[in-house]
């Protein structure tokens, strides 16, 4: 239980306060008229068991109002959440042809130039592009209701080490290492893989980005057996980096949640990565110490969904 | 790749991809054929597609979804209906696939596989691969 100022201890216990007072005035006036013994000590009880009920009704009463705000807010969140997920259905279409044409076209130019260096260079970074925009359109889907995934059953290992590519590069720019620890014989799991390497890429660069000293970026990957005897694999993603404060933590998974300042960071990572875990029928928590790392848990259900 | 890489160009085979964006059915047409073990067709819209495929007996299909008039879902009933058509498998090519038209297993489309675009060449080439094979 967090500390309470005298204040808050105040408004918090105001009507026990308020009872407490009225007995010792009452007990003041009365001493002067002395009356029996018994009879005071009787009246004094009940008002202060009348100023303890007060209290409670009022203290319950707040906690409902509380939790009433916190649900319409979790509301007001999915239904912006789900207000995004709808435009970009719609825009997907229109932005995915444009980009198919550009990579296809793309292709047969990478095989056109394959003998100039310098040319090949261009047109793979054309591409590369292409498939970043491609990347940002497929993050905002994962919003969407009405959109499908692809589902196969498959090792999750592969997808988790195809991820780690795409970081190679900053990995060793900022000098961290990785420590993989796999459990071997893991089930496989029924999931659209490119966006569950989506949901590790965000952890990854979230990592990465709270490690600038260098650190050490953990991947743990084991068998848990989920509720109804249902087993699941369990994965651990853990840095040694900033951490997050306790106050920050609860707004994390919130949209366009971000405390860093370059443009590349839209704050969407997290909630789309909790997005695409919900989706899968699997959890995610995030537990952290200040100062010392960070460790996002993850666990998806095997077999068929 | 290695499974084509063994056949003589002889044998092509042939691809028909109907998508009314037409850039894309032209670039997709450049890069298989590039590869010599391909000839692709192409149709801007349902009704020619079903119309080369029922005369040239195409070895797979490349589907869109989401085209005007009639939809590659629709494409798919009529070619499964027809005699001369009904054994060719199809692979929709396509932006994005809703959820209400996918079966029941996710990732199957009327038991036909999907490919989301853009995709890339080596993906193409691979899943093309796997359903002739
Ligand atoms: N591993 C981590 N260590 C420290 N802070 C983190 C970590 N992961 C996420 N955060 C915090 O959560 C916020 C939201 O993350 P995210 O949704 O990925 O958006 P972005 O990375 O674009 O800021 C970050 O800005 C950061 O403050
Ligand atoms: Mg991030």
């Amino acid at each position: 239980m967090p500390k309470l100022s005298l204040r808050q201890q105040i408004e918090k216990n105001g009507l026990l306060l308020i009872a407490v007072m009225m007995v010792g005035i009452y007990w003041a006036f009365d001493y002067i008229s002395s009356g029996h013994y018994l009879t005071r000590t009787l009246i004094a009880v009940l008002v202060i068991v009348y100023g303890f009920f007060i209290q409670t009704l009022i203290n319950s009463r707040k906690a409902a109002i509380e939790e009433t705000q916190r649900t319409q807010k979790q509301l007001a969140q999915s239904e912006k959440l789900a207000a995004l997920g709808a435009v970009a259905a719609g825009v997907a279409h229109e932005v995915k042809n444009p980009l198919a044409i550009i990579v296809q076209g793309v292709e047969f130019l990478k095989t056109a130039l394959r003998d100039n260096a310098r040319l090949l260079d261009v047109t793979e970074r054309i591409e590369k592009s292409a498939l970043r925009a491609d990347n940002i359109v497929k993050g905002l889907l994962s919003y969407s209701r009405e959109i499908a995934l692809k589902m196969e059953e498959m090792d999750i290992a592969p997808v988790i080490d195809e991820a780690l590519t795409f970081v190679d590069h900053q990995l060793r720019q900022k000098r961290i290492n990785v420590k993989k620890q796999y459990a071997p014989g893991l089930p496989k799991i029924i999931m659209d893989c490119d966006q569950i390497k989506q949901v590790f890429t965000n952890l990854f660069t979230n990592a990465i980005e709270a490690m600038p000293g260098g650190g050490i970026l953990g991947i743990r990957l084991e068998q848990a057996g989920g509720d109804n005897g249902q087993a699941s694999v369990k994965v651990v993603v853990s840095d040694t980096g900033e951490g997050i404060p306790e106050d920050r933590i609860r707004r994390i998974f919130d949209p366009f949640f971000t405390t860093k300042e370059s443009e590349r960071n839209t704050g969407l990572g997290l909630s789309i990565t909790k997005g695409i875990i919900d989706k899968h029928r699997g959890a995610i928590e995030i537990e952290s110490e200040p100062g010392r790392g960070t460790r996002v848990v993850i666990s998806l259900p095997a077999g068929l969904v | 790749m290695d499974f084509f890489k063994k056949l003589v160009p002889v044998t092509k085979k042939t691809v028909l991809i109907i998508d009314d964006e037409e850039d894309f059915c032209h670039f997709v047409k450049l890069n298989l054929e590039e590869t010599k073990y391909f000839e692709v067709l192409t149709a801007y819209n349902g009704p020619d597609g079903i119309d080369l495929a029922i005369r040239y007996q195409p070895d797979l299909i490349l589907l869109d979804i989401i085209m005007p008039n009639m939809t590659g879902t629709e494409v798919a009933e009529a070619l499964r209906g027809n005699k001369a058509t009904k054994d060719i498998p199809i692979i929709f090519l396509t932006a994005i696939v809703k959820r209400g038209e996918v079966g029941s297993t996710e990732y199957q489309f009327g038991g036909n596989f999907f490919i989301f675009k853009p995709v890339k060449l080596d993906e193409l080439i691979h899943e093309i691969g796997a359903k002739i094979r």
